[in-house]
């Protein structure tokens, strides 16, 4: 996994081209030996260290946060800053102060109300607010200056590297571009893995955490059918969905794209434990990326800054199930600011796992996907738009399934023209005859094959056993007509038997 | 002198009458019966010359020979004893013959005189042909039911002398305390039974179709409670039936049962530790009939089934297919009735399970073991298998009180009515060949059983049962026509259980 890092200067990597750029692993091996990283003096043997060493030594300080870090940097050298804060510099308190003004004014990105939250109260507003906070700033300053003091920089910048870690910062070449349409644009980007695909075609899935059956396999044929078409699937690597929507990816053949997991802790962090296996297999095709630094605990905060990164990534952002208060929905949000088209896969009305979802649609936040040409179809008209070249012509090869034309895909892209939506549509068409990937398409959910009553036996069984009796007192329905509706939806497939009970899938 | 006194004897549940032949004549005193007496009936000389010494009559010092036709049937019992007496009496000129013309006798002497009661009144006065029967006092009801012989009875030996003597009237015979089922109590009431949807329409459906029916479930889910309700839903007893069951009973020692007198189905559940014998009938001296056949025209239930040795279990095969019992002994063979609804109950797996549904600990090598217990064939007569689960508060207090027991029944006995319409008893008892015939389908059910089938969830005589079952089902909904697929598909769901049980598995 390690071998796979891009920026140990692995020859096979696929390398932005005509760029001369020397990645910072370079010089750790070029570089000066470790007697010299040990000197304490800012100017001398830090020479060879990359500049972003610092800044990952900045952002490893403590409370330091992604917001705290992009205002300090400011966009400048990192090394410049350090000696700033070693020397004592008054001008980093007044970055402090002046994010934390800034801070009281409401952001239109939801993604980054729990960050500010952290922040202290802004200064505009209250009399004396601004001396409070300029005081504060200090304070934090102070400790910060103490910490970096005993901090070293290259011995740090060493351990990340042993771990296989690799960091972009702002402005470097590899430095993701869709990253920069996010409101905050993360200064740094931690990786493990690959991070070269995340410039390439990029649809994230996103869910809740407490899937059904339904959203589980719809997650993981959507995963699948895109990798399979060499489009990452970008996803938070968190359980349910996430976790369905990885493995779906790393289902499909082995030349397909890997899948692009975005956590929440640091990158060395695998969190839920029980996703240990998913995030080695991520890292044998794909990448892990982070903003926060090595080593960061999985906190509460994190995960909606880590959900506007997924939103920046994707050309295309895939709901598959979410109740309306879910994170996923930050997610949503984020793309929706960000002008990444939304695509949501509606579920039953009675599931709470799909009231987020149903309720998008209705509201026009998204547009339907019933399965991955939907999603497919979302991305050729993304990709025109912004320019990247999709699909390729190596997924044109793969032979997609004309469906409905009856369905405007112009309506849910705002191409104004439906060009791209003609184009996507005739390359469909042309392709109609050509046979399909065993397995591509499961039976799913469809309405128009189910009876009311069938639909109802249905929303009467439970994602656990259910037995007959229960089904019957909740739908007040005779046993021969649940019988027949229920033998009815097994044969559809939306429900199976456990037991003498049944559940649904 | 010569008297020659009818009577009769038990074998298995059928009298056999019996000629008893007092020869007293001149000679040694003695006295011999002969006629392969059984070591009780040979004690009767002893009983007999007590309770006649006893009752202020004289023992003839002559020699006596009492003679048993047919000689060549060995007889058992001391309800011989009474004839016995009675012949004596005659052949010794006590009393006239002519007062004990075309009256028979049944009865034990006690050696005080008195006469007590023996078991199986019933049958063995049924098995005479006399206009009238002396009877202990104590058997006058089980005799009066047969409708046959005038019932006569006394208390003692002395009395019964004074009146055949013709110096008293025959002792008034008080009809006894007969309440109505309304006194006793009828069984308990389905409407007690919430919730259980698919328990009671299982129950409903095993009442009306005769189909025997297994229930799986952990303790306290309702299937003892919903067993003891199926006596209440089957068609009361007619004339006949009542008094075959009564004969069961009567022959088995046991007192009536005063439900089944008043025309209710009886209901046996023996414990789970009865022995072969208990359970089929049979026995070394006299052949009694088992628990199989004490539930004639009722219900056995068969409680923690799993937990019956497999070979008591296996024995029932027979019995279950041709509703008798032939049982074998040296001495004899007979066909004792047993055509009964079987209903079983058995926990899902051996450990209960313990606390809430699903909270199992079982292995899987310890639930195969469990399921195991009951082998295939004997698991292929239960049309029905059902789990009953203990159902959540909140989908328990959702229902209603359920029909009442009589809604129920009436339902049940016109789609019996239907059955025997169509020439067959039941609709368990359709023949396969005749399936066809009566128990066609529509073309959707067809549809959804060929489905069933195709999977291999369901095998070729699997489907004959659903068959038969799903017709009870239309039955019970008054469908005379092809079987709908409601039908179909209710009666695939009533087999439901089978699935947990075949598959090793149980998931609550």
């Amino acid at each position: 996994m390690r071998g796979r890092s891009g920026a140990e200067g692995d020859p096979g990597h696929p390398r932005d081209q005509g760029q001369l750029h020397i990645p910072p692993s370079r010089t750790r091996f070029s570089g000066p030996r470790r007697e010299q990283h040990l000197e304490v003096t800012p100017a001398g043997g830090r020479g060879a260290l990359p500049d972003v060493a610092f800044a990952v030594a900045l952002a490893a300080l403590p409370d330091m946060t992604p917001a705290r870090l992009r205002a300090v940097l400011d966009g400048r050298p990192a090394r410049e800053l350090y000696a700033q804060l070693l020397g004592g510099d008054r001008v980093l308190a007044e970055r402090l102060s002046a994010l934390w003004g800034r801070a009281s004014t409401a952001s239109d990105d939801p993604t980054l109300e729990t960050e500010q939250s952290r922040e202290p109260e802004g200064g505009s507003v209250l009399r004396g607010a601004h001396e409070r906070t300029h005081a504060h700033a200090l304070e934090v300053l102070r400790l910060w200056r103490r910490q970096a003091a005993l901090t070293d920089v290259a011995q740090g910048w060493e351990q990340l590297r042993a771990r296989g870690v690799s960091v972009v910062r702002r402005g470097d070449p590899q430095y993701p571009v869709r990253l920069l349409r996010a409101r905050q644009v993360p200064e740094l980007i931690y990786y493990r893995g690959r991070l070269d695909h995340a410039c390439g075609p990029c649809v994230g899935i996103v869910g809740t955490r407490r899937a059904t059956h339904y959203g589980l396999e719809i997650a993981a044929e959507i995963g699948r059918g895109l990798a399979e078409r060499g489009v990452v699937v970008v996803s938070g690597l968190a359980r349910g969905i996430d976790a369905a929507a990885h493995w779906g990816a790393l289902a499909a053949p082995a030349t397909s794209a890997g899948p692009l997991a975005v956590v929440g802790g640091g990158v060395d962090v695998v969190y839920p434990r029980e996703n240990l296996r998913l995030s080695d297999e991520v890292l044998l095709s794909g990448g892990i990326i982070s903003e926060a630094p090595l080593g960061a605990p999985p906190e509460s905060w994190r995960f909606p800054l880590r959900n506007r990164i997924i939103a920046a990534l994707s050309q295309v952002l895939v709901l598959v199930e979410s109740s309306r208060q879910g994170g996923a929905m930050h997610t949503v949000l984020a793309a929706d600011a960000y002008g990444v088209p939304v695509v949501a896969v509606p579920g039953s009305v009675r599931s709470p796992q799909s009231e987020g979802t149903n309720a998008i649609i209705q509201e026009g936040g998204a547009g339907v996907a019933l399965d991955v040409h939907d999603v497919l179809a979302a991305l050729a008209l993304a990709s025109e738009h912004d320019g990247t070249s999709w699909p390729s012509s190596s997924s044109r090869a793969s032979g997609e399934k004309h469906r409905s034309a009856g369905r405007s895909p112009q309506a849910r892209s705002g191409d104004p023209h439906g060009r791209a939506a003609r184009s996507a549509y005739d390359e469909r068409r042309l392709t109609a005859g050509a046979p399909e990937a065993p397995g591509a398409r499961e039976p799913r959910l469809s309405g128009s094959r189910c009876t009311a009553t069938e639909l109802v036996v249905l929303a009467a069984t439970d994602y656990t056993a259910t037995l007959v009796d229960v089904i019957c007192l909740r739908t007040k329905l005779d046993l021969g007509t649940v019988a027949l509706a229920i033998d009815r939806l097994a044969e559809l497939g939306l429900v199976r038997s456990e037991g003498p009970a049944w559940v649904r899938k | 002198m010569i008297a020659a006194i009818p009577s009769a004897t038990l074998l298995g549940v059928q009298g056999r009458r019996i000629l008893v032949e007092v020869h007293v004549s001149n000679g040694l005193p003695g006295f011999t019966i002969v006629g392969l007496p059984d070591a009780a009936c040979r004690e009767a000389r002893d009983r007999v010359r007590a309770a006649l010494l006893s009752s202020g009559l004289a023992w003839p010092m002559r020699r006596v020979t009492v003679n048993l036709a047919p000689s060549g049937v060995r007889k058992a019992g001391a309800g011989l004893d009474l004839p016995i007496a009675v012949g004596l009496l005659v052949a010794s000129g006590d009393i006239e013959p002519a007062a004990v013309a075309g009256c028979g006798f049944i009865g034990e002497l006690g050696l005080d005189g008195t006469i007590r009661s023996v078991s199986g009144v019933l049958p063995i006065v049924a098995s005479l042909d006399t206009e009238s029967v002396v009877v202990p006092w104590r058997g006058v009801h089980e005799a009066r039911l047969v409708g046959g012989p005038t019932v006569r009875t006394a208390r003692s030996l002395g009395e019964l002398v004074e009146v055949l003597r013709g110096r008293a009237p025959w002792p008034e015979i008080v009809d006894g305390p007969r309440s109505p089922l309304s006194v006793i109590g009828r069984a308990p009431d389905m409407a007690d039974v919430r919730g259980q949807v698919v328990g009671r329409r299982a129950i409903e459906v095993a009442a009306a179709g005769g189909h025997h029916l297994l229930m799986s479930g952990p303790p306290g889910a309702g299937k003892t409670m919903l067993a003891e309700r199926v006596p209440g839903i089957l068609p009361s007893l007619d004339r006949a039936a009542m008094i075959e069951t009564c004969r069961i009973h009567s022959s088995a020692g046991l007192p009536l049962p005063e439900r089944t007198l008043a025309g209710e189905p009886p209901f046996r559940a023996p414990h789970h530790s009865s022995t072969a014998v208990s359970l089929l009938g049979g026995g070394t001296s006299y052949l009694r009939p088992g628990e199989i056949s004490l539930a004639t025209n009722g219900v056995l239930f068969l409680d923690e089934l799993a937990e019956f040795p497999a070979a008591v279990l296996d024995a029932l095969r027979q019995p279950l297919e041709e509703g008798v019992v032939r049982i074998s002994r040296a001495r004899a063979t007979l066909s004792l009735p047993a055509s009964f609804l079987l209903v079983g109950a058995m926990n899902p797996c051996p450990c209960g399970p313990g606390g809430e549904p699903s909270s199992c600990q079982c292995s899987q090598a310890q639930l195969d073991r469990y399921a195991r217990r009951l082998s295939g064939p004997l698991l292929d007569r239960f049309d029905l298998h059902i789990a009953v689960e203990r159902l959540g508060t909140r989908d328990l207090f959702g229902a209603g009180d359920g029909e009442p027991s009589a809604v129920v029944a009436a339902r049940v006995a016109t789609a019996r009515e239907l059955a025997r319409s169509r020439g067959v008893p039941c609709n368990a008892a359709i023949p396969h060949y005749r399936l066809d015939d009566l128990a066609p389908l529509e073309p959707k059910a067809e549809a959804l059983l060929r489905r069933r089938v195709s999977q291999s969830s369901l095998s070729a005589r699997g489907l004959d049962r659903v068959r038969r079952v799903a017709r009870t089902v239309a039955d019970l909904q008054q469908i005379e026509g092809p079987v709908p697929a409601e039908a179909a598909a209710t009666a695939l769901e009533l087999r439901a259980g089978r699935r947990a049980l075949l598959g090793g598995r149980w998931a609550a």
